[in-house]
């Protein structure tokens, strides 16, 4: 059995559902992030995980312990806030050796814990401090050190960058996975920030409407999500309406607005409305002579307008009633009004379930156990 | 505080003139008030507490001191305000919690009645209480029912006056304790629960301390207010267990003495004020730098 079990949890606020039946499962060492937009259910899930609420259905277990009716002070968690929610009537030391203290562990026994803990994220020099002579990034790393003195059975992260500045918030993101991989702790990250679940994470769970949307490994949710939402929260672009119309080989043929168009990935047949979207990045200009096949894709248009973004153009091109974007390198200068051949592979055209309209929250079926 | 004043600084920087000239309109309206209202009737009492005669002499605070009477009734007054300080500390304290908790229900209702003793007015405030505490009171008929042991009233006795003072000066106490506590952000001791400490731990060691400011504003307002307050006592307490409000009331307006009654507005001010100012500097050794 995995380490970390959590099965179909549930909660309601009110007329409010945060959760409805959440599962998922972690190994001994794993990094996991709990990925979502703001209401998704993620921060609900994380403090039911705490023992802060009591879910009103399901269980959680760690190690083979179920964690029903246990307060948060004897789970052997630890957790790091968004607001890093330092003590900030106790020094450095203290507050790090807070956790220790509450564990009744003797002082003498506590100081070289402490120090060794300060050391890990740089601030030995720091133990006397008060936390608000502190600059964000330095409470933040004494709020991990807080956490990760005690040893704990998990780690929760509660939006634990999303207070820093864009450039601390880069670097820490390899601080952070650093630390936490070199002690071995297993850790639940939660984040709305995409780059920061993808930098930190090895498994996402990507969360919509109190479920679990998709999960997988960074690289699955960023390059085969298999929803329109799913899509969209990893910042793909290009969304175009489809219908499924039978196989060819190993390839899916959908009828599009814009032309018939082949994608070779998605094993399963799909369903009810779909949605075929390609990222600006793949698609490449092509010559007149080439045509489209089950391996490649292609679509002629209009250059609607082109912004040069220094690597490269950004180009709105107009095929039928939709436009899609492609990003094209410099050398491939486009004037609005040029007819252009657009084309990607069938292998990067993703086949999301749900229409445009179904965006808000999926259809249940569509839950990834 | 400390924006207005780098705002104010960004206004003139280099511009002193016209800096305390903003300073002055500011802070002018409250300092004529004071001076006018405050200061001056101030020192108008210092000066007939040290002119009983023709000449400057103390003789008004020598007298003071020599009357056991008078000097039973400072003690009682420090006594009283002291216990109140603490009644209104142990049953506000709680309720500034309620209050701050993030549940709903009820908060309006709670505050509404914490509130409600200050929309009375003191006058029929005190005649409720002299309802419920005299004899054959709804209180010691309570106790007798319930065999409880007292005295058949609690009207003109020391412990009556204390919880009707109480029950006024609640409000200052919870309010000032509420405010502090809602500085303090949620996920703090949310952090001190999941770092390994108990609900009674998480208090004493972070919402406590972190709270202490509250308190100690709380205290010392309370403790001031009830050392010069003249209704609830005069009523409550009237003659039998008079307070030092009510020895100014009747050397001044009944006696007609007022270098008697200056002196002891005064001795009641430097008492108050040294009690204040000592209590403040202690609590102060455990107030630290809020983030």
């Amino acid at each position: 059995m995995a380490y970390l079990q959590v099965r179909d949890i549930a909660k309601r606020y009110g007329a409010v559902t945060a959760l409805a039946g959440v599962s998922f499962a972690a190994e001994k060492g794993d990094i996991v992030a709990l990925l979502g937009p703001s209401g998704c259910g993620k921060t609900t899930l994380l403090n039911l995980i705490a023992g802060f609420f009591a879910p009103d259905a399901g269980d959680i277990q760690v190690a083979g312990r179920d964690l029903a009716g246990v307060p948060p002070h004897r789970r052997e968690m630890a957790m790091v806030f968004q607001s890093y929610a330092l003590f900030p009537h106790m020094t450095v030391a203290d507050n790090v050796g807070f956790g220790l203290a509450s564990r009744r562990m003797k002082k003498s026994e506590r100081t070289p814990l402490i120090a060794e803990a300060l050391a890990a994220v740089r601030l030995a020099d720091y133990g006397e401090r008060y936390p608000a002579a502190l600059s964000g990034g330095q409470q933040q790393r004494v709020a991990l050190a807080r956490a990760l003195v005690l040893r704990p059975s998990l780690l929760l992260m509660d939006e634990p960058l999303s207070n820093l500045d864009t450039l601390l918030r880069k670097t820490m993101r390899e601080e952070v996975r650093d630390i936490i991989k070199r002690t071995g702790v297993t850790a639940i990250l939660v984040t709305h920030d995409q780059e920061e679940a993808l930098a930190v994470a090895d498994r996402i769970l990507l969360m919509n409407g109190g479920r679990i949307e998709q999960e997988g490994a960074p690289e699955e949710i960023y390059e085969r999500p298999r929803t329109v939402f799913g899509a969209r929260f990893m910042e793909t672009t290009n969304f175009i309406p489809a219908q499924a119309a039978g196989r060819a080989g190993n390839a899916l043929v959908l009828d599009t607005p814009i032309g018939r168009l082949h994608a070779t990935h998605g094993e399963a047949e799909p369903h009810g409305p779909l949605t075929v979207s390609v990222r600006p990045e793949r698609i490449r200009l092509a010559d007149s002579a080439t045509s489209a096949t089950p391996e490649q894709n292609r679509v002629t248009g209009t250059v609607r307008s082109s912004t040069y973004l220094g690597t490269l153009y950004r180009l709105h091109v107009a095929v039928g009633e939709e436009m899609l974007v492609a990003h094209v390198p410099v050398a491939d200068k486009m004037r609005e009004g040029d007819t252009v051949h657009l084309t990607w592979p069938a292998s990067e055209t993703l086949v999301l379930t749900g229409g445009e309209a179904a965006l808000p929250a999926p259809p249940p079926a569509e839950r990834v156990p | 505080m400390k924006s207005a004043g780098v705002v104010i600084a960004a206004g003139g920087p280099g511009n002193r003139a016209a800096r305390y000239g903003r300073f002055a309109a500011l802070l002018g309206p409250a300092l004529i008030f004071y001076a006018v209202f405050f200061i001056v009737p101030h020192v108008f009492v210092l000066w007939s507490s040290l002119t009983p005669a023709k000449h400057l002499t103390l003789s008004a605070y020598v007298d003071f001191f020599n009357s056991a009477t008078n000097l039973a009734t400072l003690w009682r007054t420090v006594r009283l305000s002291l216990w109140t300080t603490v009644g209104t500390l142990v049953v506000g304290y709680p309720l500034a919690v309620y209050l701050t908790q993030p549940w709903r229900r009820g908060r309006t209702l709670v505050t509404f009645a914490v509130i409600a003793p200050m929309l009375v007015s003191a006058v029929a405030r005190s005649y409720g209480w002299i309802v419920i505490l005299g004899s054959n009171g709804l209180l010691s008929r309570a106790m007798h029912i319930l065999h409880i042991p007292g005295p058949d009233h609690l009207l003109y006795t020391e412990p009556g006056l204390v919880i009707a003072l109480v029950h006024v000066f609640l409000p200052f106490m919870t309010l000032a304790i509420a405010g502090s506590l809602q500085q303090i952000h949620p996920s703090i001791p949310r952090a001190a629960r999941i770092h390994g400490a108990s609900r009674a731990r998480t208090f004493l060691r972070v919402v406590l301390p972190l709270s202490m400011p509250g308190v100690t504003a709380g205290a010392a307002i309370v403790f001031c207010i009830t050392a010069s307050s003249f209704v609830t006592p005069a009523l409550i307490g009237g003659t039998t267990i008079p307070m030092m409000s009510y020895v100014i009331y009747n050397d001044s307006i009944l006696l007609l003495d007022w270098p008697s009654a200056a002196a002891a507005a005064i001795v009641l001010l430097v008492a108050t004020i040294g009690i204040v100012v000592s209590y403040t500097l202690w609590s102060g050794r455990f107030a630290v730098a809020n983030a």
